[in-house]
């Protein structure tokens, strides 16, 4: 509201609203509710040791102070930083008819999935819950319905005003994980222009099942390069059934970085992305070489 | 700024009452509950 990205009629203080707040396990998953502070997340004992990826996430997130009070809900579901959307351009966002950062300053924009509009998607823990295979529990006027992870991110082609499927009466209650196998490992890596404070210029969350040092299932999931959680099946599947190497993390980068459009400013996202895939899936499998 | 009235429900289901009454009323709505205006 501060920087008039909405100026609503009225305001719904959901902070009232009492047990949104809680994680509570049983034997098939994980629920945690919207309304848990971002350092709440990253210090809770359950998701720090079977849903490290997560808490790694919500730990980078802006500052101590931001943690303290910004909501996991509110993170996924943040509006993108795109200063020409923020200071108020008649953009795709804004109402008109146009993307300025085609043309303009597109340092930090989308090197995956833009057009007609090129904002890239700005939360942490987005890319860590749709790689740890999450369901969204949505409540509205009909009651409730569920979605996953994965399909909750809108790309601009489909609609260039908003970033989810959320209704405007629709709030993102809680958040489903499936329970986490025992050899399941999981990891964030974060990309920042300066060391706090700002979002991510790539960031990856990666979750592996490993059996020793071979991979058995892998979910590898970008941020800060398109406008959706970009989740790399390519990369998957070469690592699935294989034994984790640093020439596979190498390909496994390489790969990750296929179909890429950067625009006029923005092409050193690329190498970045294909040397911090490689870097984080090596690290994560402890394949040293 | 645009003026605007606050909404402070008890549960979820309020909440949405609220949105969907707002809504009714011909008043866009928006919900608050932290990090609607952070950094990542």
């Amino acid at each position: 509201m501060k920087d008039r990205v909405v100026s609503p009629g009225v305001l719904v203080y959901l902070k009232s609203v009492k047990g949104l707040d809680a994680v509570t396990s049983d034997a098939k998953q994980t629920t945690i509710g919207g309304l848990i502070t971002l350092d709440a997340l990253a210090h809770h004992e359950t998701i720090r040791t079977k849903f490290a990826v997560l808490a790694m996430a919500a730990e980078t997130v802006a500052t101590p102070q931001i943690r303290n009070v910004a909501t996991l809900a509110g993170n996924v579901c943040q509006r993108p930083w795109c200063w020409y959307y923020r200071n108020g351009f008649p953009c795709l966002k804004n109402g008109g008819n146009r993307c300025f950062s085609i043309d303009g300053e597109n340092q930090f924009h989308a090197i995956f999935g833009g057009g007609p509009s090129y904002i890239v998607h700005p939360s942490d823990t987005a890319p860590a819950l749709v790689a740890l295979d999450a369901t969204f529990r949505i409540s509205g006027p009909a009651g409730e319905r569920t979605i996953s992870a994965s399909e909750f991110f809108v790309l601009p082609k489909d609609d260039a005003k908003r970033e989810n499927v959320l209704k405007d009466d629709e709030v993102l209650s809680a958040v489903v994980l499936p329970n986490a196998s025992a050899n399941m490992k999981s990891t964030y890596y974060k990309v920042m222009d300066r060391e706090a404070w700002t979002h991510a210029i790539v960031s990856a969350a990666v979750v592996m099942s490993m059996d020793g040092q071979v991979c058995r299932d892998a979910r590898v999931v970008l941020g800060g390069v398109a406008p959706i959680p970009w989740r790399v099946p390519d990369v998957e599947k070469m690592l699935k059934g294989q034994r984790i190497t640093p020439e596979l993390a190498t390909k496994a980068g390489a790969a990750a970085v296929q179909g890429a459009r950067p625009l006029g400013k923005n092409a050193y996202k690329v190498p970045m992305t294909e040397a911090m895939v490689a870097r984080t899936i090596q690290s994560l499998a402890g394949a040293n070489g | 700024m645009r003026t605007f009235t606050s909404s402070v429900p008890k549960d979820l289901k309020g909440a949405i009452a609220a949105a969907v009454q707002a809504r009714a009323n011909g008043q866009s709505t928006a919900f608050a509950g932290g990090g609607s205006d952070i950094l990542g």
